[in-house]
């Protein structure tokens, strides 16, 4: 089920609030556990018999670790998580690049990911690692522990929630109704990112790329790479707001999952502001454990390559994710080492960083390499690509208005009118988020709803 | 709680209430979707996926407001100057008008080229079917999910006028079927209904234009299956319709994955049907078709000992192709059916 589909607005969340807020203690737990598995058969029924495989694996898993404290246990129940997760994601990847490699012909057969994989299988893991360092209390009741790993609100594309954060939230939940508005409104902000602006440049992503290669004009790639810039961190960034928002309405406080991150002035600060629950979750339970930057030089080196490497196949079984992961690595590293960009004016900075980051997404949207090499040829003059075409005004005229909303709210220039209105008039902000709202519900009312990019990861 | 808490609250209750004690099953009859009611869990043909996709697809049918917000949402991107289907941009307040540079199907030159391969064919004999357009049959409430901006009265006018100037047209305009409200889909292409009634309407002027006989198909002949939902999709451009298969579709027809008839022409392929029960006085026909013709193929094919169906787009754009189809095969007619939008603009 998608959080801008009519289904779940009117009638999932409505049901589900009421009855949420009817029971207490346990009681609500269960609500939450099944309400969240009816969220995710919706999607597709079929994934749910692996869904609860995995939730019972780990709560036993974690109960023995708690018992035992012993590091094969650990390790144990963590490669069952990974080998189910290595074996939907990466199978058919990687006996691909085997055969190629080794020019042999076994063939596997390519399966459909169950949603949400990605992210419920790290946040299962950290809570098992967490359990072993003592960092968490085991939790011994299954309904508890199934409600958080199944919280609908986050269980299809994050944040990466770490029990520890919302422990005391689900044991001892209770209506907070500043938790509620606020909660509302990172809803209404979320589900506007998504419908209006995000799946509108998704419309005109769609047309450029159905062009003939040989209408592939150096500006119109250019738009395609600046609207997918946007529409990337728009889209996840909406489920993500959307995801607190839910949250915020059943009682949590869910860790922020964007920091405007194309306000960055390098590549390492981007990184620091995108997908953050991720960042933190490699850096906790990858590069901290194999030393972090308390190492020698060439072991940093090691490090910051190993976490870029499982960052870029995290999001994808494939060479263009590969390429990516490498991408970011180098010139974090880079940065590391060179010093050059701290004394640069920021919006030099930013400049750069976009640049570095765009690129990277061309790696990140292109269905392989070379289609990736091409489209950079075409950008950078390199291939015989003609310019400009006049045609590209139909575009702008269509999106300029959505366009000039995603770079100022990405610049988070609203953010800042919005603290501003709220010292003059806070009524008026009121107004102005109920406004947001109408106008959003006649974009979900009008279009089919689209699923979220990072459903696929 | 702020005031936008109890908006939002007040809307995501008050909406399903009003939707479910004020159903609205106008849009759906209209559509004949079929969703005019609640899709049954215990249909045991139904799997759980698929059940859930009615669900959703009723539910988001019949909530309250779905043609106001339709309208607004249209006229809103009207005046913002976004009019896709005609390539167009109109800004009202600036006065900016602009049109699309790219290859335009509306163009007024793009399908003269018919013109020529029919004067240079006197032999072989030509139909050329126009379909109404979709503005002419839905009701004034929805027009505003049409981008078409040409009245009625306009239409007809034009539609008369390139008629009588091309030398290969052999059929009248049908004002009559303008008056049918259960023809188009909402959006796009024709209904289950109206894919059966342009299937008599073609076949009765067929019959009476070159004295055949084919008997046409009763609605009580037809099953379930012979009008299948992919003519009810409401977006054709996407690739999500399913294969089905009919019991008219011949075997061959199964084998060249031609089984969708509107996969075929949304992948340009050309689609070729051989009547398994030929007979002596049937005919061989060549169908050049847009995707409006696409409804039809499944009922034609029988009557015709033989169907050729190819792209109208692909042979407008290109009319050698046209010119080679006929050097290379015996047709007994070329069909060239199209959607009317293909005539005003010639």
């Amino acid at each position: 089920m998608l959080f801008n589909s009519i289904i779940f607005l009117f009638y999932f969340f409505p049901i589900f609030i009421i009855v949420y807020y009817l029971t207490k203690g346990h009681a609500r737990q269960l609500v939450m556990l099944v309400s969240s598995l009816i969220f995710y058969a919706w999607g597709d029924v079929s994934y749910v018999p692996l869904f609860v495989a995995s939730i019972l694996w780990s709560y036993l898993a974690a109960l023995v670790i708690n018992k035992y404290r012993n590091k094969w246990v650990l390790g144990l129940s963590i490669a069952v998580h990974v080998i189910v997760f290595v074996k939907l994601k990466y199978l058919y990847f990687l006996v691909g690049a085997f055969n190629s490699i080794v020019h042999s012909n076994i063939t596997v057969q390519d399966t459909v990911l169950p949603i949400g994989i990605s992210f419920y299988t790290f946040q299962m893991i950290s809570y098992l690692i967490d359990v072993y360092t003592n960092k968490t209390k085991v939790q011994t009741n299954l309904v508890t522990y199934g409600a958080y790993v199944s919280m609908f609100s986050q269980l299809i594309a994050g944040p990466i929630i770490r029990y520890e954060e919302i422990e005391e939230d689900l044991l001892n939940n209770k209506f907070n109704s500043t938790r509620f508005s606020n909660g509302v409104k990172l809803f209404i902000q979320g589900l506007f990112l998504k419908v209006v602006l995000a799946d509108s440049f998704s419309a005109i992503i769609d047309q450029i790329n159905n062009r003939d290669a040989s209408d592939q004009y150096v500006v119109l790639l250019w738009l395609m790479t600046i609207l997918y810039t946007l529409q990337i961190y728009l889209d996840f960034n909406a489920y993500s707001k959307m995801a607190r928002g839910l949250g915020g309405m059943m009682g949590y406080e869910f860790p922020q999952n964007f920091n405007f991150p194309y306000v960055a002035t390098s590549v390492s600060e981007f990184w620091q502001r995108w997908h953050m629950t991720l960042t933190r979750w490699f850096k906790d339970y990858v590069y901290i454990p194999l030393g972090g930057s308390r190492v020698s030089s060439i072991k940093v080196l090691r490090n910051v390559f190993i976490v870029w490497m499982f960052t870029g196949i995290w999001h994808g079984a494939g060479y263009t994710f590969v390429f990516w992961g490498l991408w970011n690595f180098c010139w974090i590293y880079l940065e590391k080492e060179v010093q050059l960009l701290k004394k640069l004016p920021k919006v030099i900075g930013n400049m750069y960083m976009l640049l570095v980051i765009m690129i990277g997404w061309v790696f990140f949207m292109s269905p392989d390499i070379h289609s990736a090499f091409e489209v950079l040829k075409g950008m950078f003059f390199i291939s015989d690509n003609p310019v400009y075409t006049p045609w590209l005004w139909g575009f702008l005229f269509q999106y300029a208005g959505y366009l000039l909303i995603a770079i100022l709210y990405s610049y988070n220039l609203f953010g800042s009118l919005e603290q501003k209105m709220t010292e003059i008039s806070p009524i008026s902000v009121e107004i102005g988020y109920c406004m947001l709202f109408v106008i959003t519900l006649l974009f979900v009312i009008t279009s089919t709803s689209s699923p979220f990019l990072y459903f696929n990861f | 709680m702020k005031f936008s808490s109890i908006f939002f609250l007040l809307f995501i209750f008050s909406i399903p209430v009003l939707s479910f004690v004020q159903e609205d099953t106008e849009k759906s009859k209209i559509l004949n979707s079929n969703l005019q009611t609640l899709p049954l869990a215990t249909d045991e043909k139904l799997s759980p996926n698929e059940y859930i996709a009615k669900l959703n697809k009723y539910v988001e049918d019949q909530i309250i407001g779905h043609e106001k917000a339709f309208e607004i949402k249209y006229k809103l991107d009207f005046y913002l100057g976004r009019n896709n289907n005609t390539k167009y941009y109109y800004i009202p307040k600036l006065n900016i008008h602009y049109q699309y540079d790219e290859k335009n199907i509306y163009d007024s030159s793009y399908v003269s080229g018919f013109d020529d391969v029919c004067a240079a064919n006197p032999d072989t004999d030509f139909l050329y079917y126009v379909v109404p357009g979709k503005r002419n049959s839905i009701p004034d409430k929805y027009v505003a999910t049409d981008y078409n901006q040409v009245s009625n009265a306009e239409r007809q006018t034009k539609i008369k006028e390139n008629l009588s100037q091309y030398q290969c047209i052999t059929t009248e305009y049908k004002p009559d079927l303008l008056n049918l409200t259960d023809y188009y889909n909402y959006n796009h292409h024709y209904n289950s209904n109206g894919v059966y009634k342009t299937y008599i309407d073609f076949m009765t002027t067929y019959n009476n234009l070159y004295g055949t006989d084919y008997e046409l198909m009763e609605p009580n002949d037809l099953k379930e299956i012979d009008v299948p939902s992919v003519f009810y999709q409401n977006d054709l451009t996407n690739d999500k319709i399913d294969n089905y298969t009919t019991e008219r579709i011949p075997a061959n027809m199964e084998e060249k994955g031609t089984s969708n008839a509107y996969r075929m022409i949304s992948q340009n392929r050309v689609g070729y049907y051989q009547n398994p029960n030929p007979t002596p006085e049937g005919e061989d026909v060549l169908f050049v078709t847009d995707s409006f013709g696409q409804g039809m193929l499944s009922f034609i094919m029988e009557e015709f000992n033989s169907v050729n169906s190819v792209n109208f787009y692909d042979y407008a754009e290109d009319p050698q192709l046209l010119e080679d189809e006929l050097e290379n095969n015996d047709y007994d007619r070329v069909i060239i059916y199209s959607y009317d939008y293909n005539v005003l603009n010639r």
